[in-house]
């Protein structure tokens, strides 16, 4: 990158949008039946973008507003959940669309698997194992969530790629 | 090695119906193994502990309406509630008839007949001699002699008078005082599986402490199973299993509620004619009867009279039971289906 | 199509089978509790905890608050009332539970401990 200037604005940029689409998703009323923590992860989209096509640090500043936000907002316990789950599903998403050459929607899958482990962890060492109880049905909903971010990023990215190409 | 558009598709499609089909099988499975299990619901009424398993129909909607009958139950017949109307009837004693619920004027009735049959072996009017020990709260106390001497003469079913065509009923001296302690949960039991059938529910079973009732059949289409606990806590599965197709099971044991005092164990079930824990040698008794009202009382009643005495009374109602004695022996008067489990006691049957 | 890219590579399934694999196994794991004997503890007819019997690797103690605290022992297998302050002490001679269909109950502390499971070989219910 040429003008590092320009480079943080962006990232400031994309981290501002993560945390609009979170915020909108907080407004949307739960689904009755549905176990706490699982959401449509909007956001998830941002993040990988920026994992795939800006760079590692930018997705990790990305997930780390993300976390702050949900701090701010929904006390300790969800911000640490949130900065746990944000920094691990990057790092997978990063490693699997980066490195390992996996398609959007594997890795998008398995950033979302990623996020839900690392909550998961958190919320058990936070509460109670109790929490683990929910752990198939994550997988699932992770899972359909990781394939709705892939497909709508399969439609997303060829236009972001261009604008970004300018 | 790249993939076109279409095999991508379908890969997708693939894996999605994998996924969809994985989780049909699993919830398909946890959903069966639930209907398999039957509803349970559990609460508290009649100073008990109520336990119910529902299968097959509106199972949560029957129990939620058979524990709310039964709290309504209480509120009507239990003499320490407050306007319930054997706290009215008591107040009344010695005044004049009073119009009282249908309902309790039919546990009334089944306690009155009891009563009459056994020749006040049970007594619902036992409240002025039942009060003094006070076995229901937590510090029972052993009554003086010239208490129980004094209170004894108003002790008598022949006071309490029912008029069942006009729903009335009276007790006739000042002093006297129904509990029907030793019926409500027999009788809360026959509400609750009147409410199983009204609601067309398969089958379902219900424990309101040491009383059972049971309705239908299990989804497997065998008998209910009802373990005898063993009075001395020993057998973790207790002495053994009644099998039982409809009706209820009811117990009376003098290890339920006792106190200690001066080296003597006094236990609840009182008898009506000494005012003193009854000894018949006899440490529990079981009682099957299609009421569970009418299981309760005879339950108390064949504990007060003692085996032998018992006999024709279980015969007259068409009952059968199982005593328990000091002597480890488990006697089974009448057509009782009973599988020993613990070999510590000996067993005998005797006929009615 | 983005080039850099593409929405589906081959590899990805490796995800979804691991994800499949993973819920299967979850949800495997939820199926023998149903069946397994399970404790469940409640006071004053609310679910306090349900734990099932196998799971219990090591002796652990429950104390239940209230006008009347009840003890529970909570060991491999088996559960059992440890102390109650009520009077008659009833709950805490019925022992250890270890089947499906025992319970053991403190009426004065409305504490209530049973075991609950598959039951169709053994009892229903329970009188006395």
């Amino acid at each position: 990158m040429k003008s590092s200037t320009k480079f943080v604005a962006f990232t400031g940029i994309l981290a501002a949008l993560a945390v609009v689409l979170s915020l909108l998703e907080n407004l949307l009323p739960p689904v009755p039946g549905m176990p706490p923590g699982a959401r449509l992860g909007l956001s998830n989209i941002v993040s990988m973008y920026t994992a795939g096509c800006v760079g590692f640090l930018p997705a990790m500043a990305v997930a780390l507003a993300k976390g702050l936000f949900a701090f701010l907002t929904r006390g300790i316990t969800a911000g640490l959940m949130s900065t746990a789950g944000g920094l691990f599903s990057t790092l997978i998403v990063w490693l699997l669309l980066r490195k390992l050459r996996f398609g959007l929607l594997g890795a998008s899958a398995a950033g979302a698997l990623a996020h839900n482990a690392a909550q998961l962890a958190v919320a058990c060492l936070l509460t109670s194992s109790a929490v683990l109880y929910y752990a198939p049905v994550l997988v699932l909903l992770g899972t359909a969530s990781g394939i709705l971010t892939g497909l709508a990023l399969g439609v997303l990215l060829p236009p972001l790629e261009k604008l970004q190409g300018r | 090695m790249k993939l076109s558009l279409s095999s991508a598709k379908k890969w997708t499609v693939i894996a999605a119906a994998l996924t969809i089909l994985l989780v049909a099988i699993l919830a398909s499975q946890l959903l069966f193994s639930q209907t398999s299990a039957g509803y349970e619901a559990t609460s508290w009424a009649m100073g008990s502990y109520v336990q119910q398993t529902l299968y097959g129909g509106e199972e949560e909607d029957t129990a939620t309406k058979a524990s709310s009958a039964i709290t309504e139950l209480e509120n009507l017949i239990s003499w320490r509630v407050a306007d319930s109307d054997t706290e009215k009837l008591n107040s009344a004693a010695g005044t004049d008839w009073l119009e009282l619920d249908e309902r309790t004027i039919n546990v009334l009735e089944q306690a009155l007949s009891v009563a009459e049959t056994t020749d006040g072996a049970y007594d619902p009017t036992i409240l002025p001699i039942s009060a003094l020990w006070n076995f229901d709260s937590d510090e029972p106390t052993l009554p003086e002699q010239e208490e129980i001497t004094s209170l004894l003469p108003y002790v008598g079913y022949e006071f309490l008078r029912i008029n069942t065509e006009e729903n009335t009923a009276s007790l006739r001296k000042h002093g006297n005082g129904v509990d029907l302690g030793g019926i409500g949960k027999g009788a809360a039991c026959d509400t609750a599986l009147e409410i199983y059938q009204e609601s067309g529910i398969d089958g379902g079973i219900i424990a309101v402490g040491g009383s059972v009732g049971v309705y239908g059949s299990k989804p497997d289409g065998s008998a209910w199973r009802i373990s005898v606990r063993d009075p001395e806590g020993k057998a973790e599965d207790g002495l053994g299993v009644i099998s039982l197709q409809e009706g209820c099971v009811s117990t009376s044991g003098s290890y339920e509620k006792t106190f200690s005092q001066d080296g003597v164990t006094y236990h609840h079930l009182l008898d009506a004619k000494t005012g003193y824990p009854a000894e018949s040698g006899l440490v529990s008794v079981t009682v099957v009867h299609e009421s569970g009202a009418v299981s309760d009382a005879l339950a108390t009643a064949c504990f007060v009279l003692g085996i032998e005495d018992s006999l024709p009374v279980l015969k007259e109602f068409g009952a059968s039971a199982l005593f328990i004695d000091e002597e480890h022996h488990i006697t089974i008067a009448g057509e009782l289906e009973f599988e020993q489990i613990s070999t510590s006691y000996t067993v005998s049957r005797q006929s009615l | 199509m983005s080039s850099r890219f593409p929405l589906f590579r081959k590899r990805d399934l490796l995800v979804f089978v691991l994800a499949a694999v993973l819920a299967g196994a979850g949800f495997l794991s939820w199926m023998p509790q149903n069946g397994a004997p399970t404790a469940v503890i409640e006071q004053n007819g609310e679910e306090v905890r349900r734990i099932t019997l196998s799971s219990i690797t090591q002796p652990e103690t429950l104390v239940l608050e209230g006008e009347i605290s009840v003890t529970i022992l909570l060991e491999p297998g088996q559960v059992s009332i440890l102390h109650s302050d009520c009077p008659d002490q009833i709950c805490v001679h019925t022992g250890a539970l270890t089947r499906p269909g025992q319970s053991a109950v403190c009426l004065p502390a409305r504490v209530a401990v049973r075991i609950v499971g598959e039951i169709s070989s053994g009892i229903d219910g329970m009188t006395g």
